[in-house]
């Protein structure tokens, strides 16, 4: 046995945390709870959580923005919460829901 | 200790373990993330004597020192009823370095725990190392002769 240490891209667990929605059942990645995953996605779901939860928000928002266009009379609204939310780094919320695309990315390298 | 070294001990643990069964031969990622540093592992480990050893660990750190920490290492009977043998744990969940942790011996009840370790500095992979080798010579663990 040999180890590699590997450095991840948010594009990989962007697409990995997909993958998860797409297996529980859940539209988007940041409606996924601990307490519906098995063992074996749990500790990787509560690192995420942990750990890059505000990095994935902020990439989803970059990657978002490009597909998104302004609809004719309707803006994307952000405004601040007054207490964080249920979703850890959410610290945003739209006043005005929107449609997009779901963004397609390349299949995750860290799952071979 | 940093992440990069955390990353490299690690990595330097598995390439020398003897207790390590070689076939089948794979590779165990150790994901390293920077600025701020973050570290994740999950493997399982088949060990020779019928062990096998679960790995779960992941940190944050600040600089030199890891700050919080989520981890499991578990080791167990591979065939079956794959019994206990021992875990130390955080209990599935993110504590501080500086809260305690615990042991698992009880074989026939594996949520039994012992409140032995004061906190969860240095109670990393060459601890568990240092644990495997104690099983192997049959040497008493720390947690058995305080």
């Amino acid at each position: 046995m040999t180890a590699e240490i590997v450095y991840p891209t948010l594009d990989e667990y962007a697409a990995r945390v997909d993958a998860l929605a797409k297996k529980y059942g859940r539209d988007f990645w940041w409606q996924l709870s601990l307490e519906q995953m098995d063992d074996e996605d749990r500790f990787e779901f509560s690192f995420i959580k942990e750990c890059l939860w505000d990095d994935l928000i902020r990439h989803e928002c970059e990657v978002g923005s490009v597909d998104i266009g302004e609809p004719p009379g309707q803006a994307l609204l952000f405004s601040t919460q007054d207490k964080p939310g249920s979703s850890p780094g959410l610290s945003f919320c739209m006043e005005v829901l929107f449609e997009r695309p779901r963004v397609r990315r390349p299949h995750s390298s860290l799952y071979r | 200790m940093n992440v990069h070294e955390y990353a490299d001990l690690i990595h330097r643990c598995i390439g020398s373990c003897q207790f390590i069964e070689n076939p089948p031969h794979y590779v165990t990622k150790l994901r390293v993330f920077t600025n701020p540093d973050r570290f994740y592992w999950s493997d399982v480990l088949l060990l020779h004597n019928d062990l096998c050893l679960k790995v779960e660990d992941s940190a944050r750190f600040s600089g030199d020192e890891m700050t919080i920490r989520n981890f499991s290492y578990d080791l167990r009977r591979r065939s079956a009823p794959r019994r206990l043998i021992w875990r130390i744990d955080s209990h599935s969940d993110w504590h501080p370095i500086s809260d305690p942790c615990h042991i698992h011996i009880n074989p026939d009840n594996d949520d039994e725990r012992l409140e032995f370790f004061k906190n969860s500095q240095g109670i990393n992979f060459l601890y568990v190392m240092h644990c495997l080798k104690n099983q192997y010579e049959n040497k008493p663990q720390e947690w058995e002769v305080k």
